[in-house]
Parts: structure tokens; sequence; C-alpha cells
């Protein structure tokens, strides 16, 4: 492990080598990731290490959140949208020599200031786990899980942001 | 209590003028059937109701209802809109000269050519569309201008007042056809026509299972007087229970119409510029060559459209071949969205070329309802649905794809059985195999933008949780904070 990492968006590196230990995550890593981001449905960002290996990655897009079956009094703080903008966190897997190191959590981090960045609406981060540990790792960072949604969790920009202000302080 | 006439229109057809049934004093109206009434006793008939042909109670309400609709004078029921088209002109002296749209409905157009003539009445058809062409063609004994805007099917517009001018100042008069404009969207009286019929079959029902016909009078006059004669004397009249269900349409007739033209407006910006239409007719685009006077004249542009498909008229009756959700039936109106190769139906005709289009009459109102709640899907499954954009087909596939991945022979255990079905018809449609058809549909993904991403549907509770979030964000958490600890030891930079 050769840490400090740089974060970059997915271009010309080599994927080939990347094993996060789940099977679904690498294959959308190595067949699927860059053909999103050729059809701009999804970021793609990745953790390099001082030797250029790829050590984690997460993809980012747009979404939106229908707010349409709210009670009349809560609907009223609200601005006037049938839907307000979110991000989602589609993707995070991290390698299996990097794991257990906090890189996880940073990369979560790294999404927060990259959205901060982009000065874009969004009034949340979205995430969908895939397992329940998953949901468990995500919980641990402040995620919160939505009720009936099984997997679904999410966390408020505001709130992220304050974290961010406050490491920054 | 208020004056029903002083009201909007859409509460006079709404409540039907305000009537109550006097005995009970239900909110609807009974269906008055009985065809003699008694008279009094010193021979008089005071209620005014002598004989059922054409004394009616219910057929006089309905046609109240529509008199104060379109601001007259007085309205008249008639047995179809054929019988009240007929009427206008068999009440013209014998010999007078009419001047006729060539572009009308065409039942009404083979009558003026080839019945009216029998009738003694000399018949000339212009081109509407132009003021000159019909000064031009007026003469010294011309009784009567018929127009029809917009005039089916090429949904053309005719000036109203520069004619009603024109017929004036002539001494003729002016008969307008509104049915296409129903009173919501024109009220031609007020812009100078003597006369307003509408076939009533069409949107003033609504329902498509009345066949009727309506005249609407200006003022009180000896062409109106003489109107009324031929109704009873050839027996025109409308039956009670069809002025009731007529009626009963009425009431909702604004509602219906103005939902009908967004659904119309919306699939003609659609189709304009397709890759597979050749052109579009509806008088809401600025394209249209009646679009400046439609909107000056119009409050609405209608539910009607045409389009012209390109590939000959083959191409047109196979797109309407292909047709589910729209039927392939004749007439409009009605709250079924119908479709319709109008040359079929009318064939060859001398005075105008109408080549290979597609008279798209958007209805529905469930179709209307879904179109504004969800557009884009809605006019994709319309449009797909006349085979006509297997480009949007792909599309929409597309969208249903987003967890699979471009390996065709996974594509049955990746995608929901429902955008499967979408796929293998749509390369069926292109005639192309499965996994071409999948390329191209990632293809065209890739023009998707920012603005197509799906939106996530929350349950009730998650988003009343979700809004609460964002409208007190809680401080973070230590893990969260932690997270940011983390970047700063261990990413030196974030390109």
């Amino acid at each position: 492990m050769k840490p400090p990492f740089v974060t970059e968006p997915l271009g010309q590196h080599n994927r080939g080598a990347f094993f996060s230990g789940s099977e679904a995550l690498d294959r959308y890593f190595k067949e699927r990731a860059s053909q999103d981001v050729r059809r701009r449905v999804a970021g793609c960002f990745v953790a390099i290490d001082s030797d250029s290996q790829i050590a984690g990655f997460y993809t980012l897009a747009a979404s939106s959140v229908a707010l349409d079956a709210l009670p009349d009094g809560m609907a009223k703080g609200l601005p006037r949208y049938p839907v307000v903008p979110a991000m989602l966190l589609g993707r995070l897997a991290v390698a299996t020599a990097y794991q257990g190191k906090g890189l996880g959590s940073a990369l979560i981090a790294d999404a927060v200031l990259r959205i901060d960045r982009l000065g874009i609406g969004a009034f949340a981060l979205l995430v969908d786990a895939k397992d329940e540990r998953a949901k468990a790792f995500y919980q641990s960072k402040g995620f919160i899980s939505l009720p009936g949604e099984a997997r679904r969790l999410c966390v408020a920009m505001e709130t992220a942001l304050r974290a961010l202000r406050a490491a920054n302080a | 209590m208020t004056d029903p006439h002083s009201l909007k229109p859409r509460t006079i057809a709404a409540q039907a003028l305000g009537a109550i049934e006097p005995e009970t004093r239900g909110v609807a109206l009974p269906v008055h059937v009985s065809t003699t009434f008694i008279r009094d006793p010193d021979n008089q008939y005071r209620t005014g109701y002598i004989y059922g042909r054409p004394d009616n109670a219910t057929v006089r309400h309905t046609e109240a209802v529509i008199a104060a609709l379109e601001g007259a004078h007085e309205a008249m029921l008639f047995a179809s809109g054929m019988a009240a088209a007929t009427s206008v002109v068999l009440a013209l002296p014998p010999g007078s000269h009419v001047l006729g749209p060539q572009v009308c409905y065409w039942g009404f157009r083979d009558w003026l050519i080839n019945e009216a003539p029998l009738f003694g009445y000399r018949v000339d058809l212009v081109d509407m569309g132009s003021v000159d062409a019909v000064r031009a063609a007026v003469k010294p004994d011309t009784k009567l201008i018929w127009i029809e805007t917009p005039s089916n099917p090429l949904w053309g517009i005719t000036d109203i007042a520069a004619v009603a001018e024109i017929a004036h100042k002539a001494g003729a008069r002016l008969a307008i056809d509104s049915t296409a404009a129903t009173p919501v969207f024109t009220r031609p009286l007020s812009l100078g026509a003597d006369i307003v019929m509408h076939s009533a079959t069409k949107y003033l029902n609504g329902h498509s299972d009345v066949i009727a016909g309506a005249l609407a009078a200006a003022r009180d006059d000896a062409l109106w007087t003489r109107i009324k004669q031929v109704r009873g004397h050839h027996g025109a009249i409308l039956g009670p229970f069809e002025a009731w269900l007529l009626l009963r349409g009425l009431r909702t007739l604004e509602v219906r119409v103005k939902a009908q033209a967004e659904s119309a407006a919306l699939l003609a910006t659609r189709f304009a510029n397709h890759a597979f239409i050749s052109s579009v007719l509806y008088p809401g685009l600025p394209s249209h060559p009646g679009h400046a006077v439609a909107a000056r004249q119009m409050s609405g542009f209608g539910g009607m459209l045409s389009i012209r498909v390109k590939g000959g008229e083959r191409a047109a009756i196979d797109a309407a071949a292909r047709v589910n959700l729209w039927k392939r039936a004749t007439s409009l109106g009605g709250v079924e969205s119908l479709i319709e190769h109008r040359a079929s139906i009318e064939g060859p005709v001398p005075l105008t070329c109408y080549d290979c289009r597609l008279v798209w009459k958007t209805s529905t109102i469930s179709t209307t309802i879904s179109i504004a709640r969800c557009a884009p899907r809605i006019e994709l499954l319309a449009a797909e649905d006349a085979g006509i954009c297997p480009v949007n087909y792909r599309t929409l596939a597309a969208r249903d794809m987003s967890e699979s991945n471009t390996r065709t022979s996974r594509l049955e255990t990746r995608i929901s059985p429902e955008a499967l079905a979408l796929v293998k018809r749509a390369a069926e449609i292109e005639g192309r195999s499965i996994s071409d058809f999948v390329v191209a549909a990632a293809q065209d993904a890739a023009r998707r933008t920012i603005a197509d991403v799906e939106i996530i549907r929350l349950s009730r509770s998650a988003q009343k949780k979700f809004a609460a979030l964002l409208l007190d964000p809680p401080q973070p958490s230590a893990g969260l904070k932690k997270a940011f600890k983390h970047h700063r030891r261990l990413v030196r930079d974030v390109r």
C-alpha cells in the first residue's frame, strides 16, 4: 500500500488488475464503467496509488427524487418542485489490498467534495447498498436508511458539507 | 338568482344552464318522451307543446345550452350534422348561388357538388384559406358562403371576420362548420358569422354514442325561420334520448376539449421534424399557413392533427395498421384516440391533392392525463404505436435496460419482461437482429442528456423521512466526520 492517493476521472487506467472481491463490482468496473462514462449516464472516479495502480473507484450520477406524496404541512417548507435534485453514488469499491484502511470512507468524502466543487444543485447524496454489509458500512458513515426502501440510504448534502467544513477547520 | 348566461361557458355547460327537475329537484333532467300534449279546456296549448316534432323539452333544453355556449339567439338540433348543414342550404331560395370550401368534411362537399344542384342551387368551391380567392368568387346572387375552420382533414384555417365582411357586403350570409373548433376555442358569431353548424356527434357529445347535428343563429330572421320550417317539414329532428345524451356530454365539453388539444399540441410538436414524417398539419404550429389567423380567432388550436408519413400511401396505411393505442376509425371528438388514413375513405378527390396523410384524432381523457404526468414516455408509446419512429422506441428500450449489458445472450435474464418485449418489438419493427438493435440502443442512449435521468420514486414514508432531512439537516455523525479525516490523510490531490 502506497498512499498518498490521487483521485481522478476514469481514463486510460489499467483496470484489468483491479480486484475488490465483489464479482459484480469488479465486472462492472471492467466491462461497463467506461461505457457508462462514454454514454454520460455516470461519472466514474478512481483512486490511484503512487505506483499508478487503481486502489478504488466510485460512480456518480445526477438523479431526481420525486416528492409528490408529502403531507401538506411538510411540503410547505420545501421548494415547489415536484422533484428535488440529488446525486447518486452508484457504485463504490476498494481493492482488497487497501481494504480496512479508511479508503472506502475517504472515497465517500471525495464524492462530496466533487459535488461541492461542481457547484450544482443537489439536496442529498443517495446510495443503493448492494448488500447488508454495505448497508452497515454506509450507516456507519452517517447515511440514513429510508423506510420501505430496502437498501437505499441517503445523507443530506448540507450535513455532509458541515462534516467537510469541520474537517477543514 | 344568477343569470346563467352571465356565467363562464364551462359553468354553463357543466350545470346545463342550472336547470333542475322541478318535481324532485333532481340535478339531472329527465328524458321527455311524450309525442303529444293535452290541450287546455279552452282548446289552447298554453305550455307551447303541441306535438313531438319538433316540440320536446329535452331537445329544447339541450338547444338552449348550445345557444348559450355559442352566444347565439337560438340553437336547433338536427338528426345529424348532415341534416343541419343541408337544412341551411335548403332554406335558401331555389337558384341561389352558394360558395363552399374546396376542403371540408367530404360528405357535405359531396352533397354540395352532386345533390344541391338537383334542388336548383349553383355551387362554386373555393380555397377558403385565401380571402382574395373568396372575394373574387362572390357573385351578385351569392346568398350563402359556407366555411369550415379548422377544416377536415388538413386543418386549414379561414379568416372568419374577413369572410363575414365579404359575405355581408355581397348581401350573403356566412355559415360556418365549427365542429373541429368547438365553442370552447372559437365563437364564430362574435366574429361576424350568421350561423354556426356543429356535427354534435363529435366534440359536443364527445362519447362516440350519438349522431346529432346543431345550428346556432346570431339572430332571429327570415332565414332562421325558414330553417326551422325545413327541419320540421323534412322531419330532420333529433330524438329525446339522443338529446339527453348530448346534454350529458356537453357538461364536460370544456375539460375534454382542452385536454384533447393539449395532447394534440404535444404530438404535433414531437412529430414536427421527425425523420419518418414529411409534414405535420396542425394550426398550433407556427409553420402552419393558417397559424397567425388561428392564433387571432381561436383561444386554442383543437385536438385534431394530420401527418404525412414519408414513403407514400403504402407507408401511411402501414403506419396506421401498426397502431394499437389509437383506434383505426373514422369520426372524431370522442374520448377515444382515433387514427385514420383519410384518403382511403374519401377516394380520389379531383379538387384537392391530399397525398398520403394520417389524421390523428388525439383524445382520450385517460391518455391526456397520462401525457401530463409522464409526457415523454406516452409520446414515445404513441409514436411508436404507429410504427413511425423506431428510433424513439430504441431510446425507450434503452432506458429500461439500465442494468443490462449489451450481450444479447444474457438479455433475457437481465432485463424486465416488459423491457424485453419492447426490445423484441423494436427490433422487429426495424427489421434488425436483436443484437444489432441493442447496440443501436446503446448508441442512442449515449445521446441522452442529464435531463433524462430517471426520477427516483420513494415510498410515502421514505419521502417523509427524506424531506425531513432536507428541511432540517442533522449534524454530521462521527463516522461521516471521520470519512473526511481519512480523505485528508489519504488523498493528496483531487483532480
